[in-house]
């Protein structure tokens, strides 16, 4: 049996992945000639490209592509999950299953509805075609739209008749784009065995590097000219969070948002802040923080004490906490009492005093 | 409620849970179970939780032996539902369970029994989303009076017991009924004019639909224009100028005589066309802003609380993840948690039909003055020593209203 060009753009389908079982190459094997040194920089290429963002295509320069390209391209899809499971990193897995969906969001955009139809019979996706749209149970639909900022997502905003949800072809993409981040995200990292791992430990070292170099560019340590060390427990935890590559919920972004615009810091940097985030989506983002900034240059003013423990955003109370009743107080009197007091006014001192409605 | 009272409802509780025939739900043994019992502090409550059955035979032992005030299971499957964290509880899925609960309704009565009929309602209009919208096989409903103030509904689809607290969230908000806003679309293009010219238009249409929502409301309307026409036309302008939009007469006549025109019925039935003549919008979206009110639900979140927890999260004794044990008895009211089919629906009768004790006299000092309408009898009791029927005595003393005076 060929290999389709099917099997190197859905690599992660069953059939893609039978064909690699039972093509006679063994992960070990591919370790010498030159098929697996090509292998092997392409996997490699795949996680290096999934840290900087997309996953380009392979075929992109080629007009037909051969047997020997396409088997080259499939090939690479388990070696970089090897890969990606070596490093271990939860964020890098997340980073990864999401840059290796939205590339084969880019080869489903042209595929026949009829092949996507099967595509979703891979992910248990109860659905009809009809005519050029597709029909989704509801339970389906809400696997993956449930997790979709933008209210047309809302189950309530589509039409639902006899339990099926009708959606046109590039709302059902985008879907499956989710149904195989899934399954990647979720079935990584493999199980490797020790010996396996030594024998791609340059490759490893390789990937890793250009891995801490993104963590580095992203390390939010850069607040300008406001001083994190002064941040209260519950601000420093949120962004521990998202520099160990978790998202946030939106309260705790609301939160984060408005603290660190009513002590000044400005939207690009703020918007930075976000990039390290596995979901990160620049054009969401920035509109989200750009209204919390609020066009005419008020923000809104960051949430209360008390309001941040209704939402179980307070955390990690400390001894200051006890004598404040906001966020923003707190960073300002630790400010005074690190002797930094000269500093705040300069700074953010009057963004804080405009903005605490204490 | 003191300690003889206590021990004459537990001993009236023990007769029904000995000769009734239990009913367990399905997968009971990955359920985790709380009970609340005749304790010293009852009826304040304090849940004893994380039980766990491997067998119906224990399970329903446990219950005629320990005789409950309140039994309860989880909505949620286990791998070990008697771990005392959600950590190692495991999740493995759970029922979608909802609540209409009176408490949880923004909905006004003044009679228990009033009360009763509004849930019922309730409970209809979410069947009927249930089973239309959302084609939920009548199998894998379950439908049961709370015992109390309202109805629960267990759905058991296994395409459903996966999901989690945001698919199930959604579920939620739809029938809760959309954002006005979003049926209307401002359309602009142009069209043929009648000098034969093109014009440019921009006008409101109503999004136009058969199914879920869409269909709803469009319904809705065509029903109100038809309803309109037939009317006598003082009738009509009556119910028109009922809006608050129609402020003259002259206005609501206008929207009078272009209810007669042929075509332009069948631009509003057809397309959704409304916006047909300035300031008609309004007139639309209090019609269209009346009937999301009607056919929507109003409920609270706890309907869809699954249990499932954040890792590490110690159990709290939120009572909410836990869903009353149907034919088990309310201790609140010493009504039967009752199971009901669709077809019977209609007719239940809580104050009758969810009553299972006697009509011997009892005697009891009643502490609360009282008007009590149950069994088809209306009662209205003065504080003070008497004898009332079992039934009546026994929700009463539920209820903190009397105590057992032999
Ligand atoms: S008490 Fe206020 S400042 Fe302290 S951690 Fe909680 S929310 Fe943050």
């Amino acid at each position: 049996m060929d290999p389709d060009l099917k099997y190197a753009y859905y690599p992660f389908t069953s059939w893609a992945s039978d064909y690699v079982k039972h093509s006679g190459k063994s992960i070990e094997r591919l370790l010498d000639g030159i098929f697996g040194r090509d292998v092997i920089n392409r996997a490699k290429e795949r996680v290096t490209q999934a840290i900087r963002g997309d996953i380009t295509n392979a075929f992109e320069d080629k007009d037909i592509p051969d047997i020997v390209d396409i088997e080259k391209e499939l090939f690479s899809y388990p070696v970089a999950r090897i890969f990606v499971s070596c490093i271990g990193d939860h964020y890098l897995i997340k980073r990864y299953a999401l840059a290796e969906a939205e590339a084969a969001h880019v080869h489903m955009k042209a595929e026949e509805p009829e092949f996507l139809e099967k595509l979703a019979g891979e992910f248990n996706i109860q659905c009809m075609l009809d005519r050029h749209d597709f029909q989704i149970h509801f339970a389906d639909y809400l696997r993956f739209a449930s997790r979709m900022h933008d209210p047309e997502w809302k189950l309530v905003n589509r039409r639902l008749e006899n339990g099926y949800v009708p959606v046109n072809k590039k709302d059902f993409v985008r879907l499956l784009q989710e149904a195989i981040r899934d399954r990647i995200q979720s079935s990584l990292p493999l199980n490797l065995s020790p010996a396996l791992k030594s024998s791609f430990s340059s490759h490893i070292a390789d990937i890793s590097r250009h891995f801490e170099e993104l963590k580095a560019e992203f390390r939010s340590d850069d607040f300008g000219e406001a001083n994190s060390e002064c941040f209260p427990p519950c601000i420093k935890h949120m962004l521990a969070l998202i520099q160990a590559g978790q998202n946030l919920a939106h309260s705790a972004r609301f939160a984060l948002t408005s603290f660190l615009a009513n002590i000044g810091m400005g939207a690009e940097d703020i918007i930075n802040i976000y990039r390290v985030s596995p979901d990160f989506d620049e054009g969401q983002t920035s509109y989200q923080v750009k209204h919390i900034l609020g066009s005419s240059g008020k923000a809104y003013t960051a949430p209360n004490c008390a309001t941040m423990a209704t939402y179980g955003n307070c955390f990690g109370k400390e001894i200051i906490c006890d004598w404040i009743s906001h966020p923003l107080s707190f960073y300002r009197k630790k400010m005074d009492y690190d002797g930094k007091g000269a500093r705040r006014e300069e700074n953010a001192g009057a963004s804080v005093e405009s903005t605490t409605n204490e | 409620m003191n300690e003889r009272t206590k021990e004459f409802i537990r001993n009236k509780f023990r007769e029904y849970y000995q000769s009734t025939s239990l009913q367990l739900p399905p997968r009971f043994e990955q359920r985790e179970w709380g009970f609340i019992f005749f304790d010293e502090s009852f009826p304040d409550i304090v849940m004893r939780r994380h039980k766990s059955f491997m067998t119906a035979w224990e399970a329903i032992d446990y219950i005629r032996t320990m005789v409950p005030a309140h039994a309860f299971h989880s909505a949620a499957y286990y791998v070990s539902p008697s771990a005392p964290t959600m950590q190692e509880k495991g999740w493995q899925g759970a029922d979608l369970i909802f609540d209409i609960d009176a408490d949880h309704l923004p909905i006004k009565w003044t009679t228990y029994k009033e009360m009763l009929q509004r849930t019922k309602e309730e409970l209809l209009k979410l069947l009927g989303f249930l089973r239309e919208d959302f084609a939920i096989a009548e199998d894998d409903i379950e439908i049961v009076f709370s015992g109390g103030r309202g109805y629960h509904i267990h759905v058991r689809d296994s395409r459903l017991i996966g999901l989690g607290s945001p698919e199930r969230r959604e579920i939620v908000d739809y029938v809760k009924g959309p954002d006005l806003g979003q049926f209307f679309e401002k359309k602009t293009g142009s069209e043929e004019g009648a000098n034969g010219r093109r014009k440019a238009y921009k006008r409101f249409e109503v999004k136009y639909g058969e199914g879920g929502w869409d269909g709803r409301i469009n319904k809705s309307i065509v029903d109100f224009v038809d309803t309109i026409r037939q009317m006598p036309k003082d009738k009509a302008l009556e119910v028109l100028m009922s809006y608050e939009c129609f402020k003259k007469r002259r206005n609501a006549e206008d929207f009078f005589d272009m209810f007669q025109d042929e075509r332009r019925i069948q631009l509003i039935k057809e397309r959704g066309t409304i916006d047909i003549r300035r300031g008609s919008a309004k007139f639309w979206r209090s019609l269209i802003e009346e009937s999301i009110k009607r056919e929507s639900i109003s409920m609270d979140m706890p309907s869809i609380n699954i249990g499932k927890g954040t890792p590490d999260e110690p159990v709290t004794a939120d009572v909410k993840r836990l869903i009353r044990l149907p034919t088990s008895i309310h201790g609140g009211y010493g009504f039967r948690v009752t199971p009901l089919m669709l077809e019977g629906l209609e007719g239940f009768n809580p104050l009758n039909d969810a009553i299972v004790f006697g009509d011997d006299l009892i005697r009891v000092n009643v502490t609360k003055t009282s008007d009590v309408e149950i069994k088809d009898n209306r009662y209205v009791l003065k504080i003070g020593k008497q004898s009332l029927p079992e039934h009546l005595a026994i929700f009463l003393m539920c209820r903190g209203a009397a105590e057992y005076e032999p």
